[in-house]
């Protein structure tokens, strides 16, 4: 049940991204809404479920719009599973420290796309852009994150989401 | 224990970070086939690619609906500035070609009497009124323009010069209360005058021949020449066709009403044509 809500957000997430947000381009800049729900999630539910949340929504995305496998799902991973070492070490309320973790994930982001465009050679964006693009992307997605952490609180507030997991244990 | 899991879930972590940047590295590369794998995997993603592509396009769609009906707007006004400007360039054309038709009878004239023609002309001015009595045209003394030279086009006479400046001249057209023209009938040789009828508050256009003879038979649809007398009009241009003959009762001569050749209301080129002694025009 919690895989198929989980799995559906991010399915529904994908839509809105590709259909809607290219209405709501501010200088060509979109806001990354799963980065705002991976971040939720790891904040909310801790990591094995941010860093798979992370994995799983990347690895859609690099399905569906990507030009190789994997470069989505491991920027999301990273992110995700970083932003779950933080879940139970620190008080989370409900707008300002999801809006402040915005900030150093989305420039983490940002840098594995740099190191992969550095290895690729592909030139998708100069020095410049780089930096126009993370200032706007990151302003631009903090204004959506409350929003979204708001709704996946309030989702967590159901049972089925409750039951908890972990990586496997070695006994 | 929790240092273990902890340790456990980093090192899980790392091992899928190495199995990504191996898979992102392995499908960088261009290759040309499709692996078994990802073959498979198209298989099964393929419809549902399909499904969400529908859906993203259909919510796309009712988006671009609202941003395109703004960008519509403003596609019609730039349309409409367009549509305007080629109206106008058809206009230009339409009249071009109108000019065209007119020049080429006018180049014919030209052709067959090359001696005496002085020069071409536009009429610049007429004087208010809708009929031209006097017109202004654009060749003066510089081009070779002298007083009393006659005006015709291919439609017959116009009038005569009877001012010249340097780049402009002044003529006084056959309908002129004014202008006096000897005239022939064409069929039976009967020559009169013919005078302009244009007088003010009488404009009709036409002219009246006066002093013909009074046993002359001519009759309406006779063509009228210039006869050559006076010397000013060389001989056979042609002026106009008689439309009603009269004789007053106590009068000693028939008079006939003329329909001028040119269409006075609507003179746009003419020729300044010279005399020269028994030249005889040549007209189609």
């Amino acid at each position: 049940m919690r895989e198929m809500v989980i799995l559906g957000i991010l399915l529904l997430n994908l839509i809105v991204q590709s259909s809607i947000f290219p209405f709501i381009e501010i200088f060509h800049v979109k806001p990354d809404s799963l980065l705002t729900l991976v971040v939720s999630f790891a904040l909310v539910a801790g990591n094995p479920t941010g860093a798979l949340v992370g994995f799983c929504g990347g690895l859609l995305q690099d399905l569906f719009f990507g030009n190789n496998l994997g470069l989505y799902a491991l920027q999301y991973m990273i992110v995700g599973y970083l932003a779950g070492l933080l879940h139970g070490r620190l008080y989370v309320d409900k707008v300002f420290i999801p809006m402040l973790a915005i900030i150093p994930t989305n420039l983490l982001k940002q840098t594995v796309m740099l190191v992969y465009n550095f290895f690729s050679q592909s030139g998708m964006f100069q020095d410049r852009m780089f930096i126009q693009i993370l200032i706007f992307e990151t302003i631009y997605t903090i204004v959506l994150m409350p929003f979204v952490f708001s709704s996946i609180v309030k989702l967590y507030d159901n049972k089925f989401m409750r039951k908890k997991r972990h990586f496997p244990k070695i006994r | 224990m929790p240092r273990l899991y902890k340790n456990l879930s980093l090192i899980i972590v790392i091992i899928a970070i190495i199995g990504l940047i191996a898979l992102m590295v392995y499908t960088e590369t261009g290759k040309e086939k499709a692996w078994i794998v990802e073959n498979a995997l198209g298989r099964i993603l393929t419809p549902v690619q399909k499904g969400l592509y529908s859906v993203s396009s259909y919510v796309y769609n009712l988006f671009v609906g609202i941003g395109q009906r703004s960008s519509m707007k403003d596609e019609y006004e730039e349309l409409k500035v367009r549509v305007a400007q080629l109206e106008k360039e058809l206009y230009r054309l339409e009249e071009l070609e109108k000019q065209n038709e007119r020049l080429k009878d006018l180049a014919m004239f030209v052709d067959d009497n090359r001696e005496i023609v002085v020069t071409g002309a536009n009429v610049v001015a007429k004087n208010p009124g809708s009929w031209f009595n006097n017109i202004t045209i654009d060749k003066g003394t510089k081009h070779g323009v002298a007083v009393n030279m006659a005006v015709v086009t291919n439609q017959g006479l116009v009038g005569r010069v009877i001012e010249v400046a340097d780049n402009w001249s002044k003529v006084r057209t056959i309908v002129d209360g004014k202008s006096a023209v000897s005239g022939i009938i064409q069929r039976n040789r009967d020559n009169g005058l013919l005078k302009g009828s244009n007088t003010l508050g009488s404009e009709d256009g036409m002219c009246e021949m006066i002093y013909l003879p009074e046993d002359s038979n001519v009759a309406p649809g006779d063509k009228v020449l210039t006869s050559g007398l006076g010397e000013i009009f060389p001989k056979g241009i042609y002026i106009g066709e008689v439309v009603e003959v009269f004789k007053d009762k106590r009068a000693l001569y028939k008079t006939a009403i003329v329909k001028p050749g040119v269409d006075f209301q609507r003179l746009e080129e003419v020729l300044v044509i010279t005399n020269k002694d028994d030249y005889v025009l040549k007209q189609d």
